[in-house]
């Protein structure tokens, strides 16, 4: 369970979820939150995308879901693998259920980095979270990791100079009312072929109900 | 940067080809690709500082590889008959695979961990009581550490 004044980062874990216990904080701060690099196959991957210093209000939360990605397409949401896959996003989510429930849409986002082409063949993959990919040598595209909103980055473009694209970052707090602040950067996340990672700190802000003034005592 | 970087070592081998064709003239080129297994993998989930200490979290889990491997009739010589092995990886390091396969589904990672050279640090092996969270690993300060094929070099300071 995260407590008051708690600074905790969160690291890969194997593509899937790692729970937090909030119930006992009332807001978060982001600190940081990197998604993963391209993976680099040709051409070297594109940088994951970064969100800071965004707070969180979980006072009407008991758990938050954290997705941490790796730059080998396993995280809650990536795209197929052609060329280099594209680094998967970091994700924030009030629920743990699939990422295909619209209604479970993240509200913080670390979009993947764009995959490198593989050996001048294959266009890599979009970044997860992301936009379209690069052609390749033959127009083979690697897949596009986009889907609503458009986060990441392009993918690698193969036989040409032309680098992956860098994933951004994203604050979308689909109408909850409950992020403020904070900024993202394109390509601030992790380098390419790097994992991602998330570290938030808890405070406890609200302060307990001041106790009614006109009660009496009544004894018998 | 992430604070936590691995650095497995590199066991067992296996070739996959992959053909691509282009559906404007049918051209078509061959795609190799070599990919490695491991039985089992660790991770650490996450770390926080308590009172100087950081603490790390972490779990065991066995890969889709090693229940395959785990599922053969023969499972050593299954290995051995359709992978590449590394220097040093025979018939009694694939035996010890098994064992840490079964301990794992087992609940039992005593067996299979061991503290490597964590200086300084205390270690625990917890029951696996909570998702994600099989063992603590207690540092003071920046630590490269072993845990069963797998280097972990944990920097506070790398991260963000």
């Amino acid at each position: 369970m995260a407590q008051e004044g708690d600074t905790i980062t969160y690291s890969y874990s194997d593509g899937t979820s790692v729970a937090e216990d909030v119930s006992s904080v009332d807001e978060i701060t982001v600190d940081y939150m990197d998604g993963a690099g391209g993976s680099s196959g040709g051409s070297t991957g594109g940088n994951g995308g970064r969100v800071e210093n965004a707070t969180i209000d979980v006072s009407n939360e008991d758990t938050i879901y954290i997705w941490v990605a790796n730059s080998t397409d396993s995280g809650r949401y990536s795209s197929n693998d052609a060329g280099g896959a594209a680094g998967a996003s970091t994700e924030i989510s009030f629920s743990n259920t699939s990422q295909s429930d619209s209604s479970d849409e993240p509200f913080l986002v670390g979009a993947g980095g764009g995959g490198g082409d593989y050996e001048g063949v294959l266009g890599g993959n979009g970044g997860s979270r992301g936009g379209n990919a690069g052609a390749g040598f033959f127009g083979n595209a690697g897949d596009g990791g986009g889907v609503a909103p458009p986060l990441g980055g392009d993918g690698g473009k193969a036989n040409d100079s032309i680098s992956p694209t860098d994933g951004d970052g994203a604050i979308d707090d689909q109408n909850r009312g409950v992020v403020s602040g904070g900024t993202t950067i394109k390509g601030g996340g992790s380098p390419a072929d790097t994992e991602g990672e998330i570290q938030l700190s808890f405070q406890s802000v609200l302060s307990p109900p001041d106790p009614p003034s006109n009660l009496t005592a009544e004894v018998q | 940067m992430p604070s936590v970087v691995y650095s497995p070592a590199a066991l067992v081998y296996s070739e996959e080809t992959q053909e691509v064709t282009d559906p404007n003239t049918g051209e078509t080129v061959t795609r190799t690709s070599t990919t490695e297994h491991r039985p089992f993998e660790v991770r650490i989930s996450k770390w926080l500082e308590r009172s100087g200490v950081y603490e790390l979290h972490g779990f065991v889990a066995v890969t889709d590889w090693g229940q395959q491997m785990v599922a053969q009739s023969s499972p050593v010589q299954w290995v051995l008959n359709n992978h590449q092995t590394a220097t040093g990886v025979d018939s009694q390091t694939l035996q010890t695979w098994l064992e840490g396969v079964g301990a794992i589904q087992q609940a039992q990672l005593g067996p299979i961990l061991s503290a490597g050279d964590v200086t300084p640090a205390s270690y625990t092996v917890t029951a696996d009581e909570q998702w994600r969270f099989d063992f603590q690993i207690d540092l003071n300060g920046p630590a490269t550490f072993n845990i069963e094929w797998l280097t972990v070099d944990f920097d506070p300071a790398r991260g963000g």
